[in-house]
């Protein structure tokens, strides 16, 4: 496990997938660099997991190919398909699936055995392995006296153990609760760092992706609707989907200098020059809101019912329907004092500078 | 088995769902007697005081021998050629499945005796291929002991392969998934990780092959013979028996059933500590 620096391109995956799932076709180019980890975000039956599934030898691609390390897995053309136990690879599922009938133990080295280890030696590997993960004290146990967050992290540990030459993460945190979860993120970020194979994590959650990935390629009906540093995902998402989880508002309109035409006759004034179709977003704590229209230095002011409130942290969440569709974040003093519910009429207003416009 | 026969037939009312009713609870017992009545019949005319030297005689102590080892043997065989059958249909998508299931089943619905007759034709000395190795080899395997478990076999394979597809039906494909994503072959997932995972379901179609085995009577007469010590086993033996001892005859089904009923809670037994520890 020496964290080399890539050769050249041939280090790493590259991938160019197409493949069917049930009645829609999954459509993406991965490259991921070795120590590098790629987060492929979307909602559920967005065609994540049918990626996985190629990647992992489960599914075949109908065009394309997959190469790892210079190796070629898969290739449609050429009419090449390694079987899945000859890829070197590390799955970790959903719910962990250890082997109900192995102890932990046994459970890490499978597959360290089938590397072709004599039992002997694939126990020795696992338990300097659970030694590293830290999960020394769970050795002799069953996989069913464990809770689940600690078999998830017994599962990352077995991928890891097999030495493998791509990890693959299918939504292992989406089957824990909270605080389980919280534990194995933090339990995958800490081994992540020492994993010299590229890894593709697979999740429908925001914050998995902005914790563990250095990439994310969003993924919304089997397309890469958008990609880059989570970092930059997160400022400016390009979909309402990618808006949502991460809890921002999301306008797309065309603008023309000092104007963005939204849908419909609204407007919304940029914090700068806007040509062409540009996104715009800004969070829900910039949004002001007013019983009567306000004639303030903001200048982007739209008309809106109350759709809906929910808490959310320490303040309330409303959803706004209306011409230009809003979430706004108030304090419940503040909700107090304008004397508003759900479905009364309100002004939502946002200064300019608050707004981030982006091509689109 | 009694405990869940005591918790749905019991007139006890359940708070939540109220009485079982009437029309259900008087077949239930009625089932239950057309099950129980003929073997509480067995134990009344049962000859008590002359039971040791009717269960101590040669002709008893050989069938008993013959019938556990030729069981036995046939629930080897079908284990070999069963569960690798069962696997196939349980794992592999391949042309013709349905059609081979059914065809699996046939000896589930088959008289006994039909495929006695069956196992002849095909392997008597005149038999389709009972002929051709006859002559090559002078072996001819009908009124042998291998004729008692060939019989055996053919007609309580069906209940393993039924039983253990359905336990692998039952284990969680994405296992075999695991297991090739850690390196392991197809063959050694299906060692490592299949079969343990099937493994009660496996037992219980054994113990279920076992018991059909030691029970077979039809397919074992026509095929094998009812020769003594070499194909008369305790089924063959009862039937002997009655023709000029009825007495003598439920003395030795009550043999076989103590034998049966014997063997399946100790299995059980055995089988629920392990599973569950």
């Amino acid at each position: 496990m020496s964290p080399e620096p890539p050769e050249s391109e041939a280090a790493g995956l590259d991938a160019d997938i197409t493949a069917r799932r049930g009645d829609f076709e999954v459509l993406a180019a991965l490259r991921v660099r070795p120590g590098q980890v790629l987060a492929l975000l979307g909602p559920n039956g967005a065609g994540k997991s049918t990626l996985l599934r190629v990647l992992g030898g489960m599914t075949p691609l109908t065009t394309g190919y997959v190469r790892l390390c210079g190796r070629t897995l898969d290739d449609a053309a050429a009419g090449v398909r390694v079987a899945a136990a000859e890829r070197h690879l590390g799955t970790v599922f959903q719910e962990g699936l250890l082997f109900p009938h192995l102890s932990v133990l046994d459970n890490v080295a499978f597959g360290p055995r089938h590397a072709g280890r004599s039992r002997r030696a694939a126990r020795a590997v696992a338990a300097e392995w659970l030694a590293r993960t830290e999960l020394t004290e769970f050795t002799d146990r069953r996989p069913s006296a464990l809770s689940g967050g600690q078999r998830q992290r017994v599962a990352v540990t077995r991928a890891l153990a097999s030495d493998p030459d791509l990890l693959l993460l299918d939504e292992p945190m989406s089957a824990l609760d909270a605080s389980a979860a919280v534990a194995v993120r933090r339990f995958l970020s800490r081994h992540l760092a020492s994993v010299a194979a590229p890894t593709v994590l697979v999740t429908h959650q925001a914050l998995d992706a902005l914790a563990l990935a250095d990439h994310v390629l969003v993924v919304e009906h089997g397309l890469v609707v958008q990609q880059g540093p989570p970092a930059d995902v997160a400022r400016r998402p390009r979909s309402s989907h990618v808006a949502a989880l991460m809890g921002l508002n999301l306008l797309r309109g065309r603008g023309d200098g000092n104007a963005v035409r939204l849908t419909g006759d609204s407007r919304l004034v940029p914090p700068s020059q806007a040509d062409g179709e540009v996104f715009a977003s800004f969070r829900p704590s910039a949004v002001t809101l007013h019983t009567e229209r306000p004639h303030a230095s903001a200048r982007n002011v739209w008309p809106g019912r109350v759709d809906g409130i929910a808490p959310h942290g320490d303040v309330l969440r409303l959803h706004l329907a209306g011409p230009v569709p809003l979430l706004a974040d108030v304090t419940p003093a503040a909700l107090a004092d304008l004397e508003i519910g759900e479905g009364d009429p309100v002004w939502a207003s946002v200064k300019a500078t608050e707004i981030d416009v982006y091509p689109a | 088995m009694t405990r869940t026969l005591q918790r749905s037939a019991g007139p006890a009312p359940t708070a939540a769902v109220g009485r079982v009713p009437l029309l259900i609870l008087i077949p239930a017992v009625g089932g239950l007697a057309v099950l129980l009545l003929p073997l509480i019949g067995l134990f009344v005319r049962a000859p008590w005081t002359d039971l040791g030297e009717y269960l101590t005689s040669t002709e008893v102590t050989t069938a008993l021998r013959l019938s556990l080892v030729t069981a036995t043997i046939s629930m080897l065989v079908c284990l070999v050629l069963g569960t690798p059958l069962a696997w196939l249909l349980a794992r592999v998508d391949f042309r013709g499945r349905q059609f081979v299931r059914a065809l699996v089943t046939v000896p589930l619905v088959l008289p006994p005796v039909v495929g006695g007759i069956a196992l002849l034709t095909t392997f008597g000395r005149r038999g389709v291929l009972g002929e051709p190795i006859f002559d090559a080899f002078g072996y001819q395997v009908t009124f042998t002991t291998t004729a008692v478990v060939v019989a055996q076999t053919f007609v309580a394979l069906p209940f393993l392969v039924l039983a253990v597809e359905g336990a692998l039906r039952s284990t969680d494909p994405r296992y075999d998934e695991v297991a090739a994503s850690l390196g392991a072959s197809r063959w050694w997932t299906f060692v490592r990780v299949t079969l343990p995972l099937a493994g009660p379901g496996i037992i219980s179609g054994a113990v279920l092959a076992w018991a059909r085995a030691l029970g077979e009577f039809g397919a074992t007469i026509t095929f094998a013979g009812n020769f003594e010590g070499v194909t008369r086993t305790m089924p063959l033996e009862v039937y002997n028996t009655y023709q000029t001892d009825a007495p003598g005859a439920i003395v030795v089904s009550l043999l076989l059933l103590a034998v049966s009923i014997g063997v399946l809670a100790a299995l059980r037994e055995r089988w629920i500590s392990g599973v569950s520890p």
